[in-house]
């Protein structure tokens, strides 16, 4: 750590940030590229409401998209100038699709659940309103999944775990910032 | 209007909010892998049922005690808790080798109070002054200010290679456009979906961005660290602190600057202090630096506290957030109907004061709950990421829910998380991407606006505005620096 804060010649705020290996960006760039073309495409067509293209609806979608797109042909030159094609095939061998993926799919299977899921069943515990619906129940099941594979526990460990914080995040949301739940 | 500020904040309930925020940020800020940005971000869900003074005085606690917080996890595990912290930990975790693990704690706790009352009096003394010239910005200066943040934002979060920066900036100005038009109400890329009319609210992409992003990042690569058992006394000598005072004077300078510069946060302002202040330190105490210095640490931790104070000051006078952490607070109050700007005065009256006082009472909590929580926190530290990371993820979607109620809101802080793991993949910074989406809307009113102004006049007019010379002039510098850099790289 201490030879990279000597070795740095401008001091950034994103540690991470800087030139990838060159497969990523000529990927990376070419992707927003094709974003960027997209949006001049879609820009073009927007209505002109008064004929005057200065304060026409498209105007800065269409600037930022060009200059983007020549920021963007910066990288895509320079990733073409350093790209060696051995050295990406071992990069793309040495990353863990596995276990990376895990968490971003589980996620999504998470959200699909809880804006296509809705139904609500109150009880009440003492004076509290614990509200089983989407969230609760989905909740259980997300957490008891990651912590299983995660935190590398027994499965009831996990599953009792994921209740006690899905039970208390719902009495608290509910009952004390009187915030409804997603799906209920 | 300032003394009337502290006399309402001192209600028990805002005491009580403040003390609470402070504490959760310390806490926060003292877990690895936690930013004070997620922590910001993922918080502004809890305040939408809050009133307005409740709000901005939990926010507030959270942004003042989470930049402390990481420099408990640099200094006993020698980890930072937050970026800013990389010379604290340095410094500091050399010094608890030593057996000095708490009066490096200390230390840091001193610098950290100092520093946050650095930055709050710089604020307090040059708001007016950059309110007064705010005032006179029309829609072609504030069209080239909310250009000049995105850049200087894309510089300062990828200094190696700003146009990396640069290019997440623009992408945050493309996603801003989708929505309905505010001039002439005509659909932008909405594909005639009704959820995509007011376009994307950004607290779910900051949620996203800082929250889900970090969490998927995180999550597959843990590492397990020894916890100190004994950290030992907390203070050093008040003679020994003392004789640091010109290098808590100038860090909180530097501390202050840095944040009020779009986009430059507590990492460049500890980085930067560290190393002015290793140039400019005594040939004994400069032999000390990188093996455990006192003085290191007053340079970082004075200066990523007085950074607060900062970057709170082109958020309010300006309405560009100093960092991202600035603009969750700014997500807060537009949440609450606060419109910042050159006109917050006039708008909200006695606002700027209450905020004022927030933040020094949050400082003199952030002090003494600095003391009550570091033996606490490292109880915190045998907690597994395996576990804490998975909890989060539900407060996240309370979090995006919350602001407006809307199902959507969750998918867009999915999508943002992903598009940030994406980015940060491919090594580009992600908190431009925030600024573009915050300042987009203001850079497309006013542009539009001001050519249509333009277009009525002659070409001299042009020339006649002034500021707006001056402010290309430097959007042109920043510019052609970020070019520079890009041939040396």
């Amino acid at each position: 750590m201490k030879n990279k804060l000597s070795k740095k010649n401008y001091i950034s705020e994103d540690e991470g940030a800087g030139l990838a290996a060159p497969i990523v960006d000529l990927v990376s760039s070419s992707l927003i590229i094709l974003i960027a073309l997209w949006f001049i495409y879609e820009s073009v067509n927007l209505k002109v409401p008064d004929q005057n293209l200065l304060t026409a609806p498209a105007l800065l979608p269409i600037i930022t998209s060009i200059t983007l797109i020549m920021m963007l042909l910066i990288i895509f030159y320079k990733s073409i100038k350093n790209l060696n094609i051995n050295e990406s095939n071992k990069l793309f061998k040495t990353i863990s699709y596995k276990k990376n993926l895990i968490s971003p799919i589980i996620l999504f299977f998470y959200i699909f659940a809880l804006t296509n899921y809705n139904f609500t069943y109150e009880i009440y515990i003492l004076t509290f309103e614990l509200i089983i619906g989407p969230f609760l129940i989905f909740t259980i099941i997300l957490l008891t999944l990651l912590l299983y594979i995660y935190w590398k526990q027994k499965i009831y460990t996990c599953l009792l775990v994921s209740s006690i914080w899905s039970l208390f995040l719902s009495i608290t949301f509910v009952n004390f910032f009187n915030i409804p739940l997603p799906g209920s | 209007m300032f003394i009337d500020s502290l006399i309402s904040i001192l209600n028990p309930f805002l005491l009580f909010t403040t003390l609470l925020g402070v504490s959760l940020g310390i806490i926060w800020g003292a877990l690895p892998g936690l930013s004070t940005t997620m922590a910001m971000a993922l918080l502004i869900g809890f305040t939408s049922t809050m009133s307005q003074d409740t709000a901005i005085c939990f926010m507030l606690g959270v942004y003042t005690g989470s930049v402390f917080g990481g420099a408990i996890s640099a200094i006993l595990i020698n980890i930072p808790g937050t970026p800013d912290a990389v010379p604290t930990m340095i410094e500091g975790h050399a010094l608890a080798k030593k057996g000095e693990a708490g009066t490096a704690l200390g230390t840091a706790i001193f610098g950290s109070f100092v520093g946050n009352w650095i930055g709050i009096l710089i604020l307090i003394f040059l708001m007016p002054f950059l309110i007064a010239i705010a005032l006179n910005f029309k829609s072609w200066e504030m069209f080239l200010l909310s250009i000049i943040g995105i850049s200087v934002c894309g510089t300062m979060c990828s200094g190696e290679l700003p146009i990396k920066g640069w290019i997440v900036g623009w992408i945050g100005i493309l996603i801003a456009m989708v929505g309905i038009d505010p001039i002439f109400g005509v659909e932008r890329f909405t594909f005639e979906n009704p959820n995509f009319y007011d376009g994307f609210s950004y607290i779910p992409i900051l949620i996203g961005l800082f929250g889900i992003c970090e969490i998927i990042k995180t999550l597959p690569n843990q590492n397990k660290t020894p916890i100190p058992e004994k950290i030992g006394k907390l203070f050093l000598p008040m003679k020994q602190l003392f004789s640091y005072v010109s290098t808590a004077v100038r860090s909180g300078l530097i501390g202050t600057f840095i944040g009020a510069l779009p986009g430059a946060g507590a990492n460049v302002a500890s980085f930067l202090s560290y190393d002015i202040g290793k140039k400019r330190a005594k040939p004994s105490e400069k032999l000390k630096w990188g093996k455990g210095s006192y003085e290191a640490i007053i340079s970082a931790e004075v200066a990523n506290n007085a950074n607060i104070g900062g970057s709170i000051l082109p958020t309010l006078a300006l309405g560009i957030p100093g960092n991202a952490a600035a603009a969750a607070l700014l997500a807060a109050l537009t949440m609450k109907n606060v419109v910042v700007g050159p006109t917050i005065d006039i708008d909200h009256p006695g606002l700027v004061y209450f905020i004022y006082a927030a933040l020094l009472i949050a400082n003199f909590f952030m002090y003494a709950m600095a003391i009550a929580l570091v033996k606490p926190c490292i109880k915190l530290f045998s907690l597994s990421r395996g576990l804490l990371l998975p909890i989060i993820i539900p407060v996240c979607v309370l979090g995006a829910y919350a602001a407006r109620l809307n199902l959507y809101d969750l998918w867009i802080m999915f999508f943002a998380g992903i598009f940030g793991y994406f980015l940060s993949l491919c090594k580009y910074p992600t908190a431009p991407a925030v600024l573009g989406v915050i300042l987009a809307p203001m850079a497309d009113e006013n542009l539009r606006r001001s050519l249509m102004i333009f277009s009525e006049k002659n070409i001299s007019y042009f020339f006649e505005q002034y500021v707006g010379l001056i402010l290309l002039v430097i959007f042109l510098i920043v510019i052609i620096d970020g070019l520079r850099r890009l041939k040396n790289n």
